[in-house]
C-alpha cells in the first residue's frame, strides 16, 4: 500500500477524490496566504534588491498589489469550490505569479517560492479543468448530458477512470525543483563538501550566530561528524531521489517520507524553513485510499428511489454518484424499484425521494440527510443537519423545491428526451 | 557562452516574463485543443529544467536552490542596529519591516555598508526609522492588525522586541550598521570568534553619515 502516489507512472485513479481533497486543500491554503500577507508594505520599500528583475520594481506596480491581493483571493474562492475551474484557477495563478514576481524585487526566499510552486499546481488545475468531477464545473457539466446518461450514472455507477494531470506534471515540477536543491550544491561546489558534514554544521552554526537562537536538536549533529555527514548526504540523496522515482516510475512513498523527514530535521536544527513544502508534498497523499476506507461500504448499503423523469433531481445526485466508490448507494427510480420498497402507506415517488434504510423509510429532506449521512466525510453536516432549526428550514426549502422543480429547474423531461 | 547570453540577460527577463503570461492567457483560452496545453507544459518544464540547471530564475519560475553555496572557514553578515537620543542602542527587530528576515535583512546592511551612495544610505536611514518607530508604538501599545492575527508564524524565530525592553530606549534617531565576522572551530562544532565591527552611522536626526573605518 503506497501512502502517496506516482501521478506519473499512472495519471488515472479510481475515485475522483483526490483531485477534490488537493483542490480545497491547496486553495484554502492559498487563501490564508495571500490574505494574511501585507502585500501594502512593500510599496514602502525606498529600493528593491533583485537588479535581474528590476523591470518589475514600478510604483504602478507595488501600488496595485493590496487591491489584487482580494481578486485574488475572489478568485481562489471560486477556485476552491470548483467553479469555473480554467478561469477562476487560471487568472488566480497567473495574478499570484506576478504578485509574487513583483515581491522578489524586495525578497526572495523560500517562502516565497513555495508559493510559486502552489501557484504551478493551480494554473494545472485550470489547464485540465475537466478531469475535476466533484466541483461545481462538475455539476454544471451534466447539463451537457441527456437524462438517459444520467440515470444510466446513478443506476450503473460512473467510468470509474478519472484522470489527475493537474497532479502528474505538479508531481514532475515538484521533482525537478527538489532535484535543484541537491544540485545547486554540485554546481557551487568544490567536490570536498560531500565527503564531511561540515556544510551542514556551519549552516547550524551561521543560523545560530545570524539569528541569535540555538536549537537543542542541533547539538548532536555540531558533535558528531559522522551524524553530520549523514544528513548533508542524506538530505541530497532524498531530494535527488523523488525525481529518479517519478521518472522510473517507480512508488514515491520512501522520497516523500524522506523529504517530509529532511523538512521535519530543518525546522528542529535551523527554524521554519521551507514549512510550506511539506503541504506541497502532502498534495500526493493517496486521500483515495483513506476515503475508500472511510466511506460505507457494500454491506452498510442504502436504497434511494428518485424521480427518474426529473432532470433535475439526476443532477443533483450525480456527485453522490461519483463519491460512492463502494457502492454503498443504490440508485432506483419508477421503472426499476422493487415493489416491497413502495407498497407502503405514504410513499409518493411524484412527490419526494426516499431512501430505504435498515427497514426504514425516509422521503424528502430526511432522505437528503441520510444520504449525507451514508458518506462519513460529511458527519459535520448530517449532525448540522439534525439540529431543529436547520431541519425545519432545509424541509421548507426542500418542499418549495419539490413542489417548483418543474418550473424553476427544468424538470419533468422525457425519459428519451435529451 | 553564459559570458555572451549574460550581455542580454534584462532582454531576456523582460521578453520571458511577457511571453510565459501571454502564452499562459492563451494556453488558458484553447485549453480544449490538446496540443496546446503540450505546447504550454514543454515551454513550462524547458524553462523549469533550464532555471534548475542555471541556478537563476526566469521568473515567474523558480529553482530551489537552497544553501547552495558553500560556506568558508570564516563568514560575514551584517547586522543593522537602531540608536535612541541617548545613545543607545538595539538590534533591528525585522517585523518593523517586513518582509526582510534574516540573511535578506543581512545582505541589505551589506550593501549599506559597501555600496550604497550617502544619499542613498539617508533614504534608508529614513525609511528604517519612520517604520521602527510604527512597530515600537504597535509593540507598546500592544496593537495588532488583523492582518498581523492572520499571519502564520514566521519561518525566522528571532526574538522580538518586548515592551520591558523598549521602555529601556529614548527615541530613535540613528542607525547602526555592524559587520559580524564569524569564524568556525577547527573542528566545526562551535564558533571560535564573532567579531563585531562598526561600519556605518546613519543619523537621520543630524542628517549626517559617517563611515567607520
Amino acid at each position: 500500500m503506497n501512502a502517496f502516489v506516482n501521478y506519473v507512472a499512472d495519471d488515472a485513479r479510481s475515485s475522483p477524490i483526490n483531485l477534490a481533497v488537493v483542490r480545497i486543500l491547496l486553495g484554502t491554503w492559498l487563501l490564508w496566504r495571500v490574505v494574511s500577507l501585507d502585500w501594502g508594505f512593500y510599496q514602502e520599500w525606498p529600493r528593491h534588491f533583485n537588479p535581474p528583475v528590476a523591470f518589475l520594481h514600478e510604483d504602478v506596480l507595488l501600488a496595485l498589489l493590496p487591491s489584487q491581493q482580494w481578486v485574488v483571493a475572489a478568485l481562489l474562492v471560486g477556485f476552491i469550490v470548483g467553479y469555473r475551474t480554467r478561469w477562476t484557477g487560471g487568472l488566480a495563478a497567473l495574478l499570484l505569479m506576478h504578485m509574487l514576481s513583483v515581491k522578489t524585487t524586495i525578497y526572495h526566499a523560500g517562502t516565497v517560492e513555495s508559493l510559486f510552486a502552489s501557484a504551478y499546481f493551480v494554473f494545472l488545475f485550470a489547464l485540465f479543468a475537466e478531469d475535476d468531477v466533484l466541483s461545481l464545473d462538475g455539476v454544471r457539466r451534466t447539463k451537457d448530458r441527456s437524462i438517459d446518461e444520467l440515470n444510466a450514472v446513478l443506476k450503473e455507477g460512473p467510468d470509474r477512470e478519472y484522470r489527475v494531470r493537474a497532479l502528474k506534471w505538479g508531481l514532475l515540477a515538484v521533482g525537478l525543483l527538489y532535484l535543484g536543491s541537491a544540485w545547486g550544491k554540485v554546481l557551487n561546489g568544490p567536490i570536498e563538501i560531500w565527503f564531511t558534514g561540515t556544510e551542514l554544521q556551519r549552516d547550524i552554526l551561521f543560523n545560530q550566530e545570524l539569528l541569535g537562537v540555538e536549537r537543542t536538536f542541533a547539538a548532536p549533529i555540531l558533535a558528531s561528524d559522522t551524524l553530520a555527514w549523514l544528513g548533508f548526504v542524506g538530505t541530497a540523496l532524498v531530494q535527488v531521489s523523488l525525481l529518479v522515482a517519478v521518472v522510473l516510475g517507480l512508488p514515491i512513498t520512501l522520497s516523500v517520507l524522506g523529504l517530509i523527514g529532511f523538512h521535519v530535521a530543518v525546522i528542529a536544527t535551523l527554524g521554519l524553513y521551507f514549512v510550506d513544502m511539506i503541504l506541497v508534498l502532502s498534495l500526493f497523499v493517496a486521500w483515495d485510499v483513506a476515503y475508500r476506507r472511510l466511506a460505507a461500504d457494500e454491506d452498510d448499503a442504502i436504497r434511494l428511489v428518485y424521480d427518474e423523469r426529473c432532470y433535475f433531481c439526476a443532477r443533483s445526485l450525480y456527485l453522490f454518484a461519483h463519491l460512492d466508490v463502494n457502492d454503498s448507494v443504490q440508485f432506483y427510480s419508477q421503472s426499476d424499484v422493487p415493489a416491497e420498497l413502495i407498497d407502503r402507506d405514504g410513499v409518493d415517488l411524484e412527490s419526494e425521494m426516499y431512501v430505504f434504510r435498515d427497514g426504514e423509510v425516509y422521503g424528502g429532506y430526511e432522505a437528503f440527510r441520510q444520504l449525507f449521512r451514508q458518506f462519513r466525510i460529511f458527519t459535520p453536516v448530517t449532525a448540522l443537519m439534525a439540529l431543529s432549526p436547520v431541519r425545519a428550514v432545509g424541509t421548507r426549502v426542500y418542499e418549495y423545491v419539490a413542489r417548483n422543480r418543474s418550473r424553476h429547474f427544468v424538470c419533468s423531461l422525457e425519459a428519451d428526451q435529451p | 557562452m553564459i559570458d555572451a547570453i549574460a550581455q542580454f540577460r534584462d532582454v531576456i527577463f523582460v521578453s520571458v516574463y511577457v511571453l510565459f503570461f501571454l502564452g499562459s492567457l492563451g494556453a488558458l483560452a484553447l485549453a480544449n485543443r490538446s496540443v496546446l496545453r503540450r505546447i504550454w507544459l514543454v515551454g513550462f518544464f524547458s524553462t523549469l529544467l533550464v532555471v534548475t540547471a542555471v541556478g537563476m530564475p526566469l521568473l515567474p519560475v523558480v529553482e530551489m536552490h537552497k544553501f547552495a553555496q558553500p560556506s568558508e572557514e570564516e563568514m560575514t553578515y551584517y547586522e543593522i542596529h537602531v540608536v535612541d537620543a541617548d545613545g543607545q542602542e538595539i538590534e533591528l527587530d525585522d517585523r518593523a519591516t517586513p518582509p526582510l528576515t534574516g540573511t535578506r535583512t543581512s545582505s541589505v546592511g551589506g550593501e549599506l555598508a559597501e555600496e550604497y551612495s550617502d544619499a542613498e544610505r539617508m533614504e534608508m536611514g529614513e525609511f528604517y526609522l519612520e517604520h521602527v518607530r510604527e512597530y515600537r508604538q504597535a509593540v507598546e501599545s500592544g496593537d495588532r492588525s488583523v492582518t498581523e492575527r492572520l499571519q502564520p508564524p514566521r519561518y525566522v524565530d528571532d526574538p522580538a522586541w518586548t515592551t520591558d525592553q523598549l521602555s529601556e530606549y529614548e527615541a530613535f534617531e540613528s542607525i547602526r550598521v555592524y559587520e559580524r565576522t564569524v569564524i568556525y572551530a577547527e573542528d566545526d562544532s562551535s564558533v571560535e570568534s564573532n567579531e563585531k565591527r562598526l561600519r556605518l552611522t546613519v543619523d537621520v536626526a543630524d542628517d549626517e553619515v559617517i563611515e567607520h573605518t
